[in-house]
This record gives C-alpha cells, structure tokens and sequence, in this order.
C-alpha cells in the first residue's frame, strides 16, 4: 500500500459505496480533471465528456483498487491522458470543420480583451508544442504532479519529463521573445 | 537517494521546472531554497519566474453544478448495483411478467395466417399499412 497516498482512505470508502466520500471527492478532483481534458483538448464539451468518462471509469476502479506503488491521483491523470489522447487521434483522422465563431454581443472592456488574447496566446504556443512536452508541462505547470507522479502519469522516467520540459519551456521561452518583439 | 545540488543543476532544474522550488525533485528541495539566495541564482528564478506568470494566464473555467451533479450521480447507480438488482427476486419477477406480457401482445398481433413479411414491424406489416 502506498502509505502516503492522501486518497487512500477515501477510495476504499468510495469502493464501498459511501456517498460522502464520493462528493468529496468529487469536489477535490473534478476541477483538476476537467482543466486537464480542457487544456488537452481545446473544447469545453468534450473535456466534460472525458472528465465524465475519467470518473466511470474511478467508480469501477475503487472498488477492486489495491494501493501499491502509484497514487490514486497519478493514476486518474493516466486515464484523462488517454482518453485525450484517443479523441486527438480520431480528430488528425477526421476533417473537422471549422467552427463557427462565437459572438459576444456585449463588446468586452479593454482589459478584458487584452487579458483573453495574452491567454489565447498562451494557449496556442502550448498547443503548437509537440505532443509529449504539452503533456509534460501541464502535467508539471498547471496539475502540479510532482515529477515522479508526471513521469508515471506518462509512463516514462523522471530524466524523459524532464527533459521534455525543459525543451518545452525553452520553446515557449523563445516564441513569446518573438511574440513581444512583434507587439513592441 | 540524495543528489548534490551545484549550480549548473540549479539552472537545469530552473529550466525545466519553473521558479517555484515546490515543484523541484523534493530530494533537491532544501538545498535549492538555501542556493536560491545567491544573486546569480536569484537572477536564474526571476527569469524563470517570468516564463510561469506568462503560462499562469491561461486559466479554465471551473466545472459547473450541472457537471459536477452528473458525476456524483453517476456513481449512484453503480454497474454492480444493477446487476444486483436483476438477480434479486423483484428482478426476476420483473422479467417473468414483462416476457408474459410481451407473449400476450405478440399473439394477439399476429395476423390470423402468420404470414410475416419482410415490411413486418412490431406496429404491424407496413407493406400492408401502404394501401
């Protein structure tokens, strides 16, 4: 049993049917699931859709879980990545279409326009990052997994994480240089 | 097992981890806090520092009640509850009055010849109903 595993006790409670414990923790991994999927895949409703698929599948695993090396949580962050994964498959295999635009009818204040472009920004120099450093650095950045439950949450060793995101951050580093260098 | 931190190892963790020492190897953890006071490694997290304020921008929205009572829900109805159920007597009782019935209505909407044709539907033959 992973004795430091903080989601040990409230698992075993879950496996068991107990509805507390499957609101809290609901409550604790909802939000860190879901910003996961969002991030991965760009699409609100398709992040809900594996954030929902993520916690059918915790349902089952609780109840047959047995604690060993890997943390509840780490585990959790595998099954979103992959179910990420498979739907950005099916995508470079489909033609989507293009999206129609959403119109805000009330023109937002400068502030506002400029905060979402600096995080649409953002956004699309993580997406533009090769498949496993954007994996790495949200994992890291924005999960906050330490390295050892990033580098089991992508099956790899601690020196491969980091050295996608060192790659990964020099990248970024360099396009938002380019970026301000534009804007100036 | 301990590392031996020095500088050059402080800029690597730096570049691949970010300014915040918290997400550091935790093996590396206190002497990093204990490096981070000299001014060249200052400069390295301040430099560090910037690239996490820039990615720290891009937030996501938080689930909704809608989302987050359809999960908890879909944990109420569990499989294995389920099939508990259609194993218990209501369940079999269940099925037995549901297959009678079914019997019922199939008999008495078979046409008296029992001839079924490809068209046949559970509403009747529609290559009949056409005419």
């Amino acid at each position: 049993m992973s004795a430091d595993d903080p989601d040990a006790g409230l698992v075993a409670r879950i496996g068991r049917g107990d509805e507390v414990a499957t609101r809290m923790f609901v409550g604790a991994k909802l939000p860190r699931i879901l910003a996961l999927a969002r991030r991965m895949l760009g699409d609100a409703a398709e992040a809900e859709d594996v954030a929902q698929e993520t916690f059918l599948r915790a349902w089952k695993q609780a109840a047959r879980w047995q604690p060993g090396a890997a943390r509840f949580d780490t585990w959790l962050h595998t099954v979103t990545l992959n179910l990420c994964r498979d739907r950005l498959r099916r995508r470079q295999e489909t033609v989507m279409p293009e999206l129609p635009e959403v119109v805000d009818p009330q023109p937002p204040a400068d502030a506002m326009v400029d905060e979402a472009a600096q995080a649409g920004a953002v956004q699309r120099a993580i997406d533009a990052l090769p498949e496993r450093q954007r994996e790495a650095l949200l994992l890291v950045h924005y999960q906050d997994l330490t390295n050892i439950a990033a580098a089991d949450a992508m099956e790899i060793s601690v020196e491969a994480l980091e050295s996608l995101l060192s790659r990964g951050r020099r990248s970024l580093r360099a396009t938002f240089a380019a970026r301000d260098t534009r804007d100036d | 097992m301990t590392e031996t931190l020095t500088e050059a190892r402080f800029i690597e963790l730096a570049d691949a981890y970010g300014a915040v020492v918290a997400r550091w190897p935790e093996a590396v953890r206190a002497d990093a806090m204990a490096m981070a006071t000299r001014p060249a490694m200052q400069a390295v997290l301040v430099e560090a520092e910037r690239l996490d304020t820039r990615l720290d921008l891009w937030t996501v929205e938080a689930p909704s009640a809608a989302l987050r009572d359809r999960v908890i829900s879909s944990h109420r109805t569990p499989l294995s509850r389920r099939a508990r159920l259609w194993w218990s007597g209501i369940g079999i009782a269940t099925a037995l009055a549901g297959a009678v019935a079914g019997s019922v209505a199939a008999s008495a909407a078979l046409p008296s010849d029992h001839a079924v044709s490809d068209d046949a539907t559970a509403f009747g033959d529609l290559s009949q109903q056409d005419s």
